[in-house]
């Protein structure tokens, strides 16, 4: 449980972080034993840390708002649990409302029952895990979209206390329910795949071939040196991007419309799991620290 | 990465094509930065199927013979050996229960 002066420190490294000193939080290729001295240092859960990294990555301004939010005392593992929850059953954005097999709600539901006695102190064996993440992998779908929402309940399938990364697991298989509606909504197929796999080529020979002509143009007025390279090695990536902008614009496809639905589900994605989780913080307590050490 | 064994050019025959289990091999690279991301599922399912599964990581650098003999186009890649054959392979960044499933019918298909 983080305590008033272990808040009041880690806000202290965040500001620090902010100024001069930039970062020095754990990050996505932080070793497991770091990330566990950090959340022992701290009063933090690791699997609380772990989630923190996925979806705040290298944001100071979550990294402030979630800690801010915490009041002194909180149980951070019970806040990942309840996020787990909060990703699994929420009506709109939840994966389990993007699931109508009942084999694969009940297995998800088993998962999130097995994560809250967990969080309550029930001791659940590695077979209990094992058995509930093969329950879901077994229970067959052919609709893409389900099958990713279930990967998204069986990612959570693990014991935070051994395994604390696998509540920010979840991440991936929730992209991939993403990607998957995307792929649902725009019919894609093998046929599309493959035309637009061609269209990339030629999007990319397309930027290649318009800074092959700038270089060419510069290196005959170019002068020599280590600098001139670097700036040489500039100005071709902005000529490539400019060659690759131009034939797109000249070029406009349908094809293009996944990958650029894809990014903006990125984006939705994150900002969704940060409001969860801001959510979840929320409904601990007003925020305020406290004076007393829980 | 701390558990995992290294494989090499010189050991993968014997370490991996010749296992009686089934094998977990994690394709890897010093300047990738997914497959740093991913070390930790990594040592987590060793901890997990340790007896029932040997996993190892691969430096595709180190060990461009391999590499080549495997197709392994981009890192982070996993392969699931089971005596001898490749019958699971996964590219990128992907959750633990995902490996696990794959990992859980090697197991099953190798008793």
């Amino acid at each position: 449980m983080i305590a008033f002066t272990a808040k009041k420190a880690l806000l202290d490294r965040i500001a620090k972080a902010e100024g001069e000193e930039g970062w020095t939080l754990p990050a996505f290729s932080t070793p497991p034993a770091d990330i566990a001295a950090f959340s022992l240092e701290y009063g933090l859960h690791p699997a609380f840390v772990n989630l923190l990294i996925a979806i705040g990555g290298i944001d100071l301004g979550f990294w402030r708002q979630v800690i801010e939010g915490l009041p002194s005392g909180a149980d951070s593992r019970l806040l990942v649990t309840r996020w787990i929850g909060w990703l699994w059953t929420d009506p709109e954005h939840g994966l389990r409302s993007k699931i109508a097999d009942e084999k694969l709600k009940a297995g998800g539901d088993l998962i999130l029952d097995l994560q809250e006695r967990a969080a309550s102190g029930e001791d659940i064996s590695k077979s209990q895990w094992r058995s509930a993440r093969s329950a879901l992998a077994n229970a067959a779908t052919s609709d893409e979209v389900e099958t990713a929402a279930a990967a998204g309940a069986a990612a959570a399938g693990w014991d935070l206390e051994s395994v604390p990364g696998a509540a920010a697991d979840m991440i991936y298989a929730w992209k991939g329910t993403f990607f998957a509606e995307i792929d649902r909504d725009l019919g894609w197929n093998d046929e599309k795949e493959a035309a637009a796999n061609q269209r990339r080529e030629k999007i990319h020979s397309a930027g290649l071939a318009y800074a092959d002509s700038d270089a060419a143009r510069s290196e005959a007025s170019a002068a020599e040196g280590a600098a001139k390279d670097e700036a040489s090695m500039a100005r071709y990536r902005e000529q490539y991007q400019k060659g690759v902008q131009d034939y797109v614009a000249a070029n406009p496809s349908d094809l293009d419309r996944r990958d650029e639905l894809r990014n903006a589900s990125y984006l939705e994605m994150y900002r969704l799991g940060r409001e969860g989780l801001l959510r979840q913080i929320g409904q601990l307590g007003d925020g305020r620290p406290e004076s007393a050490v829980a | 990465m701390a558990n995992v064994e290294a494989a090499t050019d010189d050991t993968f025959e014997e370490k991996v094509l010749n296992a009686k289990t089934p094998v977990l091999v994690d394709f890897t690279a010093e300047w990738c930065g997914p497959c740093k991301a991913m070390a930790p599922a990594i040592e987590d399912l060793a901890r997990e199927y340790e007896g029932e599964v040997a996993i190892y990581l691969l430096d595709i650098d180190a060990n461009p013979k391999t590499r080549h003999a495997q197709g392994i186009m981009g890192v982070p890649t996993f392969l699931i050996f089971n005596h001898g054959e490749v019958t699971g392979r996964f590219t990128g960044s992907m959750s633990r229960s995902k490996l696990a499933a794959a990992l859980e019918s090697a197991i099953e298909e190798s008793k």
